[in-house]
């Protein structure tokens, strides 16, 4: 399809004068590398700008953004094996969400390194940072056009329509009812990520304070706002275990979100959290909360997907193996996204939990910094878009 | 022995709130204070003993009727517990009624039990009259809402089934079922009643009304015969309809040609058993527009942040202390917003939850679709 007007035009050109493939990839791992180390620091206007959006801290965002580079910095596969789709073989469009800075970097980077002319409708919430790398990574590769064109327009805009219609393909990162509006309109051509969450398992023997602290780092970065921020822990052993467990859990959120910083959040939000503990008073279950309530952690005999109030909210439950606390994520297998470990050899239990729904099996402490090319819901991108007429998957 | 002692102190707590429901001064609220408070510390102590969950949420609080002096200082139940725990004082197989709330995004309904409704009833009817009915016995009345034959778990329904039967005329009519709103049904008994020039009453959920107006076709001269009045309930959802409260009266008071002060609300809810009213029998009486309850329940405003109680006159989620909830808890903590000003509510809506991040809106989702 032929861009008119669009951003896209302008992009075709670009990239029809540009190399692609792994070098290119390789170069964008060497910034997330530089970002992540502290060799090149972030911008103090991002910075500003996403803490007054989000409410989140400086030193928050920085350390978030941090664990985010070191992520994007690998790739699980040799990028010389993955299916590369002939460049400019489609216009891709992003529709990003806003609850966690940088959700369309790595569609947005291993798409455009292909070759692919790739518009990003940035969220309001997030206007700053891609633009911002995209500028770091042209500065350092002069030879070499990012590719990427993020900008902000609101939903329903002219200009924002136009750039979905002249897309082949849309990407969209957001609510319900974001995606199922998409894909009323533009079902042949979306691929949708919609919300899901994240837990941690965790054995008797694998709990020591770096665990513990590790895991504290996975609820509160971000604020569990991300898919990837651990919502419930699992614990494999007795009650007591789990108890104690629980206990230095709170210690430890204590210190990481004194650390970190709190985002007020909107009255609503607080509202479930004091509903949350009064429910859990009624019921006789334990919990341990900050006195301004900015962390809370509880002792549940099961999962609740109720208990899911997010702002470092944590349900601690005691199992007796990883086959029952498969058991209680079973019905919301399409809702889990990644699965922190301790005590747990990541590859003597991955098959089990991809095959349970999880998409990112980690240590404990490295939820935010999934690879670059980490395959979100299954999707491998490029890949995906190797094949014009395969229909890449959607929400 | 302890379960006759038990039985006979419930007898006793039963009699007197319900001699204080049928007695209190309706129009002077200050001059019962004191017995409320006395009655409110008793049923605090009689919930304490005999219901369980509520027990270990005053434990946990420190609170306990040897140490709690003032009803504002009553451990409160947050209204969306009730959909996880039994709060019950006595067997569940005991109750008499058995109430739910109504459907929301958010998964399995809350429960109200009664082991017996006459408080509920004395207290709705009471009320009822008071702020709405005040000026005539009985009206004929369209009901465009639940009622308890249709819906037997509705408490609304309950108290609008009561409403026909003790205040309405035998030509009242029911024109709200499970599947369906009759507007056709309902739009031919009020031309008929207009013909006959009678007054009428229409009762009515915010929803169901706002239905209603725009499906039927009224000539444009109807008029709804003079002392005609509407009350609606169910919480008016503005954000829903797209528009605000006063442009929703006015198009509804525009279609059935009434004046807009005729257009009485209702506020309550499944967990409470009393209501609070706005009318302009009430505005006459306590000369402002607000909304205004009965001795029995009373209710402060408080900070979302900390819950604790806010100054007159500032906005907090409301709480509520409710004589008439004998079996279930006496304090209630909602998520309404509202101030008080003296005896005078104000609401202002739920707290907003303006596109909730990440968390609330995946819950909804997964609630929803597992």
């Amino acid at each position: 399809m032929e861009a008119s007007t669009t951003p896209f035009r302008t992009l075709r050109t670009v990239l029809s004068h540009r190399a692609h493939g792994p070098a290119l990839i390789a170069a964008w791992q060497e910034l997330f590398e530089d970002l992540a180390q502290g060799k090149i620091t972030i911008a103090q206007s991002v910075l500003t700008n996403l803490s007054r959006a989000t409410g989140l801290s400086q030193r928050h965002l920085q350390e978030g953004l941090r664990c985010q580079f070191s992520g994007w910095a690998r790739c699980e596969r040799d990028p010389g094996s993955w299916q590369w789709p002939a460049p400019l073989s489609s216009n891709v469009a992003v529709v990003a969400a806003g609850n966690v800075p940088g959700v369309a970097v790595p569609a947005a980077v291993l798409l455009s390194a292909a070759g692919l002319p790739v518009v990003v409708k940035q969220a309001s919430a997030d206007r700053w940072l891609l633009p911002w790398l995209i500028e770091v990574f042209e500065e350092r590769h002069p030879d070499w056009a990012a590719g990427i064109v993020a900008q902000y327009w609101p939903a329903g805009s002219p200009e924002l329509e136009q750039v979905l219609q002249s897309a082949d393909r849309v990407i969209a990162f957001g609510s319900r009812e974001t995606l199922q509006e998409l894909r009323q309109r533009y079902e042949e051509r979306l691929l949708a990520f919609g919300p899901k969450f994240s837990v941690a398992i965790v054995t008797a023997d694998g709990i020591s304070p770096n665990c513990v602290g590790a895991l504290a780092r996975d609820v509160a970065l971000y604020q569990q706002r991300g898919c990837l921020s651990v919502q419930a822990v699992f614990v494999i052993g007795t009650t007591q275990v789990a108890t104690a467990f629980a206990d230095d859990l709170a210690d430890a959120l204590e210190c990481t979100v004194t650390r970190l910083g709190y985002a007020e959040e909107i009255t609503a939000d607080r509202m479930r959290k004091h509903a949350l503990c009064n429910t859990l008073a009624l019921l006789g279950h334990r919990y341990w909360a900050n006195d301004d309530l900015r962390w809370l952690v509880m002792l549940v005999p099961e999962f609740s997907a109720e208990r899911l109030v997010g702002n470092n909210t944590v349900q601690v439950i005691p199992v007796a193996s990883l086959q029952q606390a498969l058991g209680f994520l079973q019905p919301y297998r399409a809702y889990v996204q990644g699965c922190a470990l301790c005590g747990m050899a990541i590859e003597s239990v991955e098959d089990r939990l991809r095959t349970a729904g999880f998409s990112y099996v980690a240590s404990a402490g490295a939820m935010q910094s999934p690879p670059l090319d980490w395959a979100n819901e299954g999707i491998r991108l490029p890949d995906a878009f190797a094949h014009p007429d395969t229909h890449p998957g959607s929400y | 022995m302890i379960a006759a002692a038990s039985n006979s102190d419930r007898t006793r707590l039963l009699t007197d709130l319900l001699g204080f429901i049928e007695t209190a001064d309706l129009d002077a609220r200050e001059s019962s204070l004191e017995p409320f408070e006395s009655l409110a510390l008793r049923l605090f102590a009689y919930q304490y003993e005999r219901n369980e969950p509520y027990r270990r949420l005053c434990q946990r609080q420190g609170k306990t009727p040897g140490t709690v002096q003032r009803w504002q200082e009553i451990p409160a139940v947050a209204t969306a517990s009730f959909k996880h725990v039994s709060l019950f004082c006595g067997d569940p197989e005991e109750a008499v009624a058995v109430f739910h709330t109504s459907g929301t995004t958010e998964g399995k309904p809350g429960v109200h039990r009664f082991r017996t409704l006459v408080l509920y009833r004395t207290a709705a009817l009471r009320t009822f009259r008071w702020a709405c009915m005040p000026d005539v016995e009985r009206l004929p009345m369209l009901i465009l809402g639940p009622t308890i034959e249709h819906f037997p778990n509705s408490s609304l329904g309950q108290m609008y089934s009561w409403l026909r039967e003790a205040c309405g005329t035998a030509d009242s009519r029911v024109c709200f079922f499970p599947d369906r709103l009759d507007a056709q049904a309902a739009q031919a008994w009020l031309l008929e009643q207009a013909l006959s020039q009678r007054p009428v009453m229409i009762l009515a959920t915010s929803l169901a009304l706002w239905q209603f107006v725009h499906t039927v076709t009224l000539p444009s001269d109807f008029r709804l015969p003079e002392g005609s009045r509407i009350l609606d309930t169910g919480g008016y959802k503005g954000r829903r309809l797209g528009l605000a409260r006063h442009d929703y009266e006015s198009l509804v008071a525009q279609k059935l040609g009434l004046h807009p002060e005729w257009l009485f609300n209702e506020y309550g809810m499944t967990e409470m058993s009393s209501q609070y009213y706005e009318s302009r029998f009430l505005t006459a009486r306590f000369g402002r527009r607000a909304k205004y309850g009965p001795p029995w329940l009373r209710s402060f405003a408080c900070d979302p942040h900390d819950l604790r109680p806010v100054v007159e006159g500032q906005t907090g989620v409301l709480r509520h202390c409710d004589l008439a909830n004998l079996d279930s808890v006496i304090m209630l903590q909602t998520e309404d917003l509202g101030r008080f000003e003296k005896d005078a509510l104000f609401l202002e809506g739920r707290t907003p939850g303006a596109e909730p991040r990440g968390c609330s809106l995946l819950v909804e989702d997964l609630i929803r679709n597992t």
